[in-house]
């Protein structure tokens, strides 16, 4: 049927289904963000580890320059001070003693800033062992300095017994003492190097790892995603579709209305014609005869324009529904009063079986009247012989709900099997020739379940076990 | 120009379920033409069996039929050796250009849109009878 205003219904899914998308592509772009700084704080941390060690690295060079000069002084100063005292040459004496001096200034230079560079508990030990010696030699080396520049052969003498004695073994362990220092910054630069090659190789653990989880993460977002566009792509396809039955539905009923329009129009242009063409030959019977075939399916006309217009209604919400406490028993048995005659000259039988007690529903009574002269018109157009019975029964679906149901019953040709449903279907019939001679519309079984589901209520037709068809109609009661 | 077909009676097949319009068209008929034989038939299946033993000038059949539709009864009776090459003209209530485009295809001489008026109706019968008579007079038809 049309149902035009679905149409709309259907747009704003469609929408809605859109806006579905944007959420989880949303979620899915923040989770992947996330992500990627999560990684890039893990490769940063790494890198500041890598950074101290460096540090570390290049303290412990600084240091190893510092003492290889110290070292290289002791030594010179060594020399010199050995050199001085073979000499014979005053002078020569003299400015070995001014280079000495010279040197003992870097040395003390060097000392204090290595002195102040941040060490470790063993760097600090060896330099106060260091620290012990040159105190030791100091003196020592000063009073063979002094005594060198004597002119006389026993100073000398004493100088050379002062600088073998006890000066050249100090300065042979300070050597020694740099030595070691040496070697344990070398040690310390050694382990930190392979400390820093193995955190990078955990970096690299690491950065592989994050760039892994990078990638699934990716793909779990692109996946989810897909499937996501996949899932709307899917509902917004099975709208088209239903759009699309909509649509040919509507084609359909546009088609059958037209049908149906044509058919009586044919008649009536027919007929109108032969009598406008050659009123004077056609005898009084057949003349009254064709008029009545053109007032007749006028009335069809007439009749299948206003259910047209009762569907419509119905289905764009718009027909107007005037409900009030009625009782069925008094609409059923007044729709029943109504067809007396028209049975009686069928020469039908007429049962009316109504409730003991009244039952009341709210509802329009124009409708449920139209609903039950529906069913009766039906059977009587398909009953010749036996008879038509209506009755009003109810039944309780639970304690606090009860359902009035009205059977029209009849002893005509009965309904096929496969037409019980689609006979609720506008224009179905399950016998053309049939229905036309009866003048239907092929929309009131149709109109008729509108009403009735309008009411919450349900109507169907079961086959009677002996000849005949009834239609039961259940609605609910009034409270 | 005089359009009737001359002294000859014909016979023609009425297959129209719409009992008022069946009356339409065989009151027409009966009032234009000279005739033998009109036969009226409610159903398509009736109208074949009609077809199988009898020799029409003209059928006239309705598209939308209980039992054998008419583009059924048509196509059915482009194959029979009675009326192979009779006139058909189809009623039809739907006169969309598929339905038209099917039914010529199946043979169809010609169709009618309902409400169709009684002068095209007449109209539309003559064209198809003297199409028969020149096809007969014509040689190269094979008659």
């Amino acid at each position: 049927m049309l149902k035009l205003h679905t149409f709309a219904h259907d747009l704003s899914r469609l929408r809605e289904y859109q806006s579905k998308v944007v959420g989880p592509l949303l979620t899915g772009f923040l989770s992947l963000a996330a992500l990627v700084v999560t990684a890039w704080g893990v490769h940063e941390y790494m890198a500041r580890g890598d950074h101290d060690l460096l540090e570390k690295q290049a303290l412990s060079s600084e240091k190893m320059l510092i003492l290889s000069e110290l070292m290289s002084i002791a030594k010179t100063r060594t020399q010199l001070t050995g050199q001085m005292l073979v000499t014979e040459d005053f002078f020569e004496r003299d400015d070995i003693a001014r280079e000495l001096d010279s040197f003992a200034t870097r040395f003390y230079v060097l000392r204090s800033n290595l002195i102040e560079m941040p060490m470790s508990d063993s760097e600090q030990s060896l330099l106060e062992k260091r620290a012990k010696i040159i105190a030791s030699i100091l003196p020592a080396q000063r009073e063979a300095a002094d005594l060198a520049m004597s002119d006389n052969p026993v100073d000398l003498d004493q100088a050379r017994k002062i600088l073998y004695g006890s000066v050249m073994p100090g300065q042979a362990t300070l050597i020694e003492l740099f030595s070691e220092t040496i070697r344990l910054l070398e040690e310390d630069i050694v382990a930190s190097s392979r400390k820093m090659i193995e955190a990078s190789k955990v970096g690299n653990i690491v950065n592989l790892a994050a760039i892994v989880i990078i990638i699934i993460g990716a793909m779990l977002v692109a996946a989810v995603t897909i499937q996501r566009v996949y899932d709307v792509e899917k509902q917004l396809n099975n709208a088209n579709k239903e759009l699309e039955a909509l649509n040919n539905v509507k084609s359909e009923f546009v088609s059958l209305v037209s049908h149906e329009l044509r058919t009586p129009l044919t008649s009536i242009r027919s007929f109108a014609e032969i009598l406008i063409d050659d009123i004077d030959n056609i005898d009084s019977d057949s003349q009254r005869r064709y008029l009545n075939i053109i007032n007749n399916e006028s009335n069809r006309l007439s009749r299948l324009v206003s259910d047209i217009l009762d569907l419509q209604k119905i289905d764009a919400n718009k027909m107007e529904w005037h409900d009030s406490k009625i009782d069925l028993n008094v609409i059923a048995r007044e729709s029943f009063e109504a067809f007396s005659g028209a049975l009686q000259t069928k020469g039908l039988t007429q049962t009316i079986e109504l409730h003991d007690s009244s039952l009341q529903a709210l509802i329009d009574p124009d409708k449920i009247r139209q609903v039950i002269l529906n069913l009766l018109s039906n059977a009587l157009k398909y009953t010749d012989q036996g008879g038509i019975s209506i009755k009003v029964t109810s039944r309780a679906t639970d304690a606090e709900h009860q359902l009035a149901r009205i059977e029209v019953s009849d002893t005509g040709i009965g309904i096929p099997d496969e037409h019980r449903d689609s006979i609720f279907e506008s224009f179905h019939q399950v016998d053309n020739s049939g229905t036309r001679a009866n003048g239907g519309s092929g929309l009131g079984l149709n109109i008729c379940q509108k009403i009735i589901h309008h009411y919450d209520g349900k109507i169907w037709v079961e086959n009677n076990a002996s000849k005949g068809s009834t239609f039961f109609v259940e609605i609910p009661m009034a409270a | 120009m005089d359009t009737l077909p001359g002294p000859t009676p014909i016979s023609v097949l009425i297959a129209e379920d719409d009992e008022n319009i069946a009356l339409a068209l065989y009151t027409v008929i009966k009032k234009a033409f000279s005739t033998n034989r009109v036969d009226l038939v409610s159903n398509g299946a009736n109208a074949w069996s009609l077809v199988q033993n009898n020799i029409y000038d003209i059928i006239i059949s309705d598209w939308n039929m209980p039992l054998v539709t008419g583009l059924s009864l048509l196509e059915s009776t482009r194959k029979s050796d009675t009326n192979a090459n009779t006139p058909f003209l189809m009623l039809t209530a739907r006169a969309d250009k598929p339905s038209v485009v099917s039914a010529a295809k199946a043979g169809a001489s010609d169709y009618l849109a309902k409400p169709y008026g009684k002068q095209e109706l007449v109209e539309k019968i003559n064209k198809l009878l003297n199409m028969k008579i020149e096809e007969a007079a014509d040689p190269e038809s094979g008659f």
